[in-house]
């Protein structure tokens, strides 16, 4: 018996080795990162899924390695040889999968350990407790793991394939019934579930998980014992079969999509991709329009090239313009937008100003050369500011500061944010750019006069695309133009300030909480200023602009929460409007837990 | 005709396997292009070099097995071999076959996704022929590397999770580096940028990797007739098994590994103007006022890395924030070995520098206050002790350190300066800190509290764990006991002293802002209600009080993460009304209010108290 062991645990050897050579690598990952960083119950869940994955894999591989392949190989009439029951090469198969596992069990867990102790954590029961739920779960996945890699190892390499079905399987399970995933293996051992100070666990998917390994053991040992040959021997058929319906269930999942995929683009797009379109050329353009619109469309064709002319002028723009103008709409969140060299916007009373804005950005990106895009987190503020600017200086309609103002007046106007556009994005209203923005090309207009925004836009593409940050651009491209930034912020905020003093005495002071178990959310505010106040939602930082949500208190004070905020968490502004024209003021985005 | 031969056998051979991957690719491109049109991308050509970008990579990798892999798995090239053409022509031949069929796919997507949105976007003759020319180059060089790596035989998934675990780990390293380095490059940049001009250095660059990977590719398929790579197919012995076991467990948890070693970018404030000051950079704008208090900084810093021997400094970045801002300096950033400081100018200068000085050192000695909360009073007390006392205020520090006498911090609580901290505030435990400098500064000299700072704060921002653990053993104590000139408990007696000895003015006035006022209760799993149970104190301002609460997660010896609960809010001093706390652990919490002391010139905190 201890012979037979001998020669199985030399047959894992590799397997010794990369447990070895990745706890190495897991104590280098855990010396790293700085000790201040360190939370203690974060040096529990570090790493974690990585490690825990692949240390599933690995048990996974061993375990499939083992059995079957004395009978493929054709070992088992070598074994049958040997004065010791079919039983026992099983056993020493079973504890040769065992030694590196635990091993690797222990190597982790001693790790985790020195590392808290390390961190100067008294080894307290807590600590001792929030080790013991995570070797306990650690050595869950590797029993589970292996135990099922011994049963799939009757199914050659397309073990792997039903492993991985079923990982992803469970997860899918997981999102759509969140109560299952303490069973999900890889996914439940993100974080340890804590009880005021004390770690807690479940016992439900031990025992699941338990009595399924126990059942896979007990199944690949029956197999070992003779119905096994057979397996093998007919393998192929049997392979074959599974492989069939493995590849028709696939098939048929790959046509159920295809067919939503095919029935979304004829019956909802289709209207739109055939409705009929006309093109006109002008001096500057190339226009494409609906057929529908074509009275809309030309009234602004008309004007088209004279305001291309006059923002040249005032911009300072000495280059050719040719560009392509398709009337079609802009989604969702835009009015108009410059994109790829084009200008994709909607018609509509606001389209001539539309137009305007838009041209400014393509005038900007010329003068810089096109650098803007390379600095574009940067000067959006900048670029959106300028397109703002002109849209008011050539516009019919009465110049409207109460955004910017209020923006001020609830401390959120700092010109060094401004510049590093997607850190400000995280926390803040990103449209705010807009109103910003404008705010400080006045400033600089005012300052410097009509040529500096040129000249700054000319000095950014000189910059080109430098890997700086915002503030050392804006530092770089003034220090070119030999103007003082401090001058123009200082007169950015001293017109902000001037602005705000005809907003009334008290904004809205708005405090939100959750109700109805997180359905809504119940708006308060202090200063009872009758305002209208809003919420608007995003699920993360990430989420596209164009999929943010607004609901509006009411009365009642009550916002909704949209239901594509599924979630468990998801990010939430209060906001305010001064009357039913201006824009609403938004304050920093905070992060909701249900 | 033997070309001709060849390849109708290969058609017949591979005709439902190209069929197969056909209408995977159909698919596929039906999905890119329902994801494109429920998306606002501005061309709908995203759909198919999306799908060119995203797919091709899988289509090719199966065109190749078909082509290449195949043939040498079931042995059928010994056939071929035998055949009285040249392995060179029919490896070329293969690819060749399976270059037109990848690359009409990419084209046919192209050219059909142009064709649907011709009526709903403006799409020229140039654009479209670059788009092709960039989907085209994408595909050679995928094509290429694949059929390189398809004659690897057994070793060639090894290739393959290597290649992966590389790319990922440039990536880490730069992100740009599917633009700048890899064979993605043709296409790795978005339409709506090179839309506006071909990218030729990007397609010159996917070029060079496609010409690379053909090469390797057709020299493997031909060389010796093709029995080199043939060699190749065998099954993996168990000592190569060991190897690819051993190579794929540590190349991917090397990726891992990879952002701890290295810092991707340059320094990114370089184009400021540097103020420092001999072995000090501090960065700032041009602003006259910023510049002398960088200047300083810069000096004082120089000076205190001269005194302790150490003087490896970050470059100190001070940017200022035009708004009310919470704290005089704030920590913004450390990247790039730039320590980004923004600063408040609305407040003196003197106590912008020291402030600046303050955060440099804690930068320095950040892993201190972590690991060793007992010396923790150095890092905070060294700033004001190094920079001095403000000029316009002299006795703010005394009468500071006083107060934290005056409101019963014992001997015990001095070299705990966290929990300090948390019970009487920052500003006063800095100055518990800088009077415990002084004390030692009369017993023992100024040389001992420099060498004193030099052990303490000679730590960097990089201390690792093993460093912590080493400084563990090494006893800090016995440094404090060393520059004291007497025992700990010996020192803590002088300091109390020292703390007593410090006249409070308005010491009556003080006093009352720290009545036993708080009552905590839990009223459910996520909330607790703070509600005062006393008068408030006349002297203060109801508006000038905040609620601070720390959490105090499991496996921390002391509260962390504190914030504040409710800023300015009088209904909180209320003996009627009370707080509700929101938080999302189920860990203990605990609850502080904090009064601002206009004769202080800063906040004074009472009444911690802990909810479990």
């Amino acid at each position: 018996m201890m012979a037979l062991l001998l020669k199985e645990l030399d047959g894992v050897r590799a397997y010794m080795y990369a447990v070895l050579a990745s706890l190495v690598f897991v104590a280098l990952d855990h010396l790293f990162p700085e000790a201040a960083g360190w939370a203690r119950p974060e040096v529990l869940s570090h790493g974690v899924v990585d490690w825990v994955f692949l240390s599933g894999l690995l048990a996974f591989s061993l375990g499939h390695t083992l059995v079957a392949v004395e009978y493929t190989e054709g070992h088992i009439e070598f074994l049958d040889g040997l004065p010791v029951s079919r039983w026992q090469v099983f056993l020493s198969k079973v504890l040769a999968v065992c030694v590196p596992m635990t091993l690797l069990l222990v190597g982790t867990v001693t790790i985790k350990a020195l590392t808290l102790w390390g961190l100067g954590t008294p080894f307290s029961q807590v600590a001792v407790e929030a080790l013991f739920v995570y070797g306990l779960r650690l050595s869950l996945v590797l029993l589970a793991f292996s135990s099922l890699g011994l049963a799939a190892s009757w199914m050659g390499g397309l073990g792997w394939g039903v492993l991985f079905v079923m990982l992803f399987g469970l997860l899918i399970l997981s999102v759509a019934v969140p109560s299952t995933r303490p069973y999900v293996l890889v996914e439940s051992m993100h974080d340890i579930d804590w009880n005021g100070s004390r770690p807690v666990h479940q016992w439900g998917p031990v025992i699941v998980w338990g009595l399924i390994s126990a059942f896979s053991i007990t199944l690949s040992g029956l197999l070992f014992l003779g119905p096994g040959r057979w397996l093998v021997k007919e393998g192929s058929w049997s392979g074959a079969f599974v492989k069939f319906g493995g590849l028709g269930c696939g098939g048929l999942l790959f046509l159920l999509v295809l067919g939503i995929a095919s029935l979304d683009l004829a019956l909802v797009k289709a209207g739109q991709l055939m409705s009929p379109t006309e093109r006109v050329s002008t001096e500057h353009f190339r226009f494409l329009y609906n057929t529908a619109d074509k009275v809309e469309a030309e009234a602004l064709i008309a004007e088209a090239d004279a305001i291309c002319d006059t923002l040249a002028e005032q911009m300072g723009n000495d280059q050719p313009m040719y560009l392509e103008i398709e009337l079609l709409g802009a989604g969702r969140a835009h009015a108009g937008r410059f994109l790829g060299g084009k200008i994709r916007m909607a018609l509509g009373p606001e389209a001539r100003d539309t137009l305007i804005h838009e041209l400014a950005h393509a005038h900007a990106f010329a003068i810089s050369s096109w650098a803007v895009q390379h600095q574009f987190d940067h000067v959006r503020f900048f670029e959106e500011g300028l397109a703002s600017y002109y849209e008011g200086k050539n516009s019919d309609s009465n110049t409207d500061y109460r955004w910017a103002a209020g923006v001020w007046a609830t401390d959120q106007a700092r010109f060094d944010l401004l510049v590093e556009d997607s850190l400000r994005g995280e926390t803040h209203d990103s449209d705010q750019a807009y109103a910003l923005g404008e705010q400080f090309v006045l400033a600089l207009d005012q300052e410097y006069g009509s040529g500096a925004v040129a000249c700054v836009l000319r000095a950014v593409g000189d910059v080109g695309d430098a890997d700086i940050s915002g503030l050392s651009l804006w530092v770089e491209t003034f220090g070119r133009c030999d103007y003082d930034l401090d001058r123009v912020v200082a007169r950015y905020d001293s017109n902000l300030e001037e602005h705000a003093r005809s907003l009334p005495a008290d904004l809205p002071d708005i405090a939100g909480r959750m109700a109805l178990g997180g359905g809504r959310f119940l708006l308060t505010d202090r200063n009872e200023t009758g305002l209208e106040l809003l919420c608007r939602y995003r699920d993360s930082v990430d989420t596209e602009r164009f999929q943010w949500e607004v609901r509006s208190a009411g009365i009642s004070g009550v916002c909704g929460i949209p239901g594509t905020m599924s979630g468990s968490s998801f990010q939430v502004q209060f906001g305010f409007k001064l009357d039913s024209e201006a824009w609403p003021v938004f304050y920093p985005w905070t992060t909701s837990e249900r | 005709m033997r070309i001709l031969a060849l390849l109708v056998k290969e058609a017949v051979q591979h005709t439902g396997a190209m069929f197969g991957s056909t209408v995977m690719m159909v698919g596929m491109w039906m999905m890119a292009l329902s994801f494109a049109l429920n998306t606002e991308a501005s061309t709908l050509l995203t759909a198919a070099t999306g799908l060119v970008y995203y797919a091709m990579p899988l289509a090719i990798a199966y065109v190749l097995r078909r082509l290449v892999v195949l043939e040498y798995d079931q042995h059928t090239h010994d056939f071929l071999a035998g055949l009285p053409v040249s392995a060179f022509l029919h490896t070329a031949l293969k690819y060749v076959l399976g270059l037109g069929l990848v690359s009409a796919y990419g084209v046919v997507a192209v050219v059909i996704t142009a064709a649907i949105s011709s009526r709903q976007e403006l799409i020229s003759a140039r654009f479209l022929l670059q788009v092709n020319l960039q989907v085209l180059v994408y595909t050679f060089a995928w094509y290429g590397l694949t059929f390189a790596a398809a004659h690897l035989g057994r070793y060639r998934f090894t290739f393959w999770l290597l290649a992966i675990a590389l790319m990922l780990s440039l990536e880490q390293l730069d992100p740009d580096i599917y633009k700048d380095v890899l064979w993605h490059s043709a296409l790795a940049e978005s339409l709506d940028v090179t839309r506006l001009a071909v990218p030729w250095g990007a397609l010159a660059l996917s070029m060079a990797w496609g010409v690379a990977g053909t090469g390797i590719g057709m020299w493997l398929g031909s060389w010796q007739q093709g029995a080199l790579c043939a060699g190749w197919f065998t099954p993996m012995s168990s000592r190569e098994k060991t190897f690819l076991v051993l190579v794929v467990s540590v190349s991917w948890l090397s990726v891992d590994l990879i952002e701890y070693v290295y810092v991707a970018g340059g320094p990114s404030y370089t184009r400021m103007k540097d103020v420092g000051h001999a072995s000090v950079t501090v960065r700032t704008t041009a602003d006259p006022r910023l510049t002398a208090i960088g200047s300083h900084v810069a000096e004082r810093l120089h000076q205190f890395g001269v005194a302790v021997g150490d003087d490896s400094w970050p470059t100190i970045v001070l940017v200022p924030v035009l708004q009310d801002a919470d704290e005089d300096v704030h920590w913004r950033s450390f990247e790039h070995d730039e320590l980004v400081l923004e600063v408040d100018l609305d407040n003196r200068d003197h106590a912008l520098v020291t402030a600046v000085v303050y955060w440099a050192l804690q930068h320095r000695s950040r892993s201190m206050p972590a690991i060793r909360g007992d010396m923790a009073w150095v890092a905070y007390g060294a700033a004001s002790w190094w920079v001095g006392p403000d000029p316009l205020a002299p006795d703010l520090y005394p009468q500071r350190a006083g107060y934290a006498a005056l409101s019963g911090v014992d001997e015990g609580a001095l070299v705990d300066s966290l929990l300090l901290e948390q019970r009487v505030g920052p500003e006063i435990a800095e100055a518990v800190g800088w009077a415990g400098l002084s004390v030692i500064e009369q017993t023992s000299g100024r040389p001992a509290v420099e060498e004193l700072l030099g052990k303490v704060l000679r730590r960097r921002r990089s201390a690792r764990v093993l460093e912590a653990v080493r400084t563990d053993l090494s006893r800090p104590t016995a440094w404090m006991e060393r520059a004291a000139g007497t025992d700990v408990d010996g020192f803590r007696a002088d300091w109390a002293q020292a703390l007593k000895g410090y006249q409070v003015q308005h010491a009556a006035t003080l006093n009352a802002a720290r009545p036993e006022w708080g009552m905590l209760s839990r009223t459910s799993s996520e909330v607790a209600d703070v509600v005062l149970v006393s008068d408030w104190p006349g002297r203060f301002p109801k508006s000038d009080v905040e609620l601070f609460w720390f959490e105090v997660p499991a496996l921390h010896s002391r509260p962390l993460d504190y914030g504040p609960a409710s800023a300015k809010d009088e209904s909180i001093v209320m003996a009627t009304q009370s707080t509700p706390i929101s938080w999302d652990l189920r860990a203990p919490v605990a609850v502080t209010y904090a009064v601002h002391s206009d004769l202080l010139d800063c906040e004074l905190w009472s009444g911690l108290r802990v909810l479990r």
